[in-house]
């Protein structure tokens, strides 16, 4: 059972890095960089570490997105990019 | 019977992240992203049960109060660049 | 007797979380099949504290009176309080920023719509 919950959660993962590695728009990589972040919690469980997964709880479920998300709404210009997607 | 349980509610996120990577627009990601989270928070809760140490519990506690600032922060900022943009 | 207690509290504690289950499930497919982003917030709000709350209330009372319950009392709180607000900001943001629910004549044709409505 440990070991179909453990493949399963990699799996997981391996998709979410993708997704946020290959997509085109920065908006979609950033959702998709959320779902990863959350999902390096449940290892961080699964594998017996309850320390560090409160620290990745914070830094990068909490910190790492919000200040990306400041970032980029600050610099890049959100219309080019969601134009040069669509086209 | 507690880790078939956590297996199919894996299941469950993995199938809401469809809608995470075809959604039409932003919001429809957001939301599943929001979905998503709480199903996440439920595996934690259910982990804690699952190895019986009660120390998981505040990972979750911790979670679930900062996938809120998450999911308000990208409502916030994205929808102000939708509104400008259109 | 109290035997038969303590079979009681896991079968109610079985019952609650099989539901749960089923609420999140349920979840999963509204967010797939529904045609519409307001319908699949409305999945994405009800189903969603429905499940969780429904799977805390039965680790509660498989868990009886103990700290851990104090701290699954208010990760309960905390769903209920945080998911509404959320998905609120969320459907005012999005509707703010032009987004519009389908009317019902256009939901047998709702492909074509949604194509029309990503290329806007």
């Amino acid at each position: 059972m440990n070991n179909i919950i453990f493949y399963l959660l990699l799996f997981f993962l391996v998709g979410s890095a993708a997704a946020a590695v290959f997509s085109e728009n920065l908006i979609n990589s950033l959702i998709s960089l959320s779902v990863f972040s959350g999902l390096l919690v449940i290892i961080f469980v699964f594998l017996q570490a309850p320390d560090v997964a409160l620290a990745e709880a914070v830094i990068a479920a909490g910190i790492t997105t919000t200040f990306f998300i400041i970032a980029i709404n600050k610099t890049c210009d959100l219309e080019d990019s969601e134009s040069q997607n669509e086209s | 019977m507690l880790g078939i349980i956590i297996i199919v509610n894996l299941l469950a996120a993995i199938a809401a992240f469809y809608r995470v990577l075809k959604g039409p627009s932003v919001f429809d990601r957001i939301a599943a992203v929001d979905s998503i989270g709480i199903m996440f928070l439920v595996i934690l809760v259910f982990m804690s049960y699952y190895f019986e140490r009660q120390i998981f519990m505040d990972v979750a506690l911790v979670y679930g109060l900062l996938l809120f600032i998450d999911i308000l922060i990208m409502a916030k900022y994205f929808g102000k660049t939708g509104s400008e943009s259109r | 007797m109290n035997d038969f207690l303590h079979f009681l509290r896991v079968l109610l504690f079985y019952y609650f979380i099989l539901s749960g289950t089923f609420f999140l499930i349920s979840t999963a497919i509204g967010m797939i099949r529904f045609p519409d982003f307001f319908t699949r917030l409305h999945a994405g709000s009800k189903c969603l504290v429905a499940g969780g709350g429904s799977i805390f209330i039965g680790f509660i009372i498989y868990e009886g009176l103990s700290p851990v319950s104090l701290k699954l009392l208010l990760l309960i709180a905390v769903l209920f309080a945080i998911n509404p607000t959320a998905v609120h900001a969320l459907a005012r943001s999005a509707f703010h920023s032009g987004h519009l629910p389908v009317s019902p004549g256009q939901l047998s044709s709702k492909k074509e719509t949604g194509k029309e409505q990503s290329d806007e």
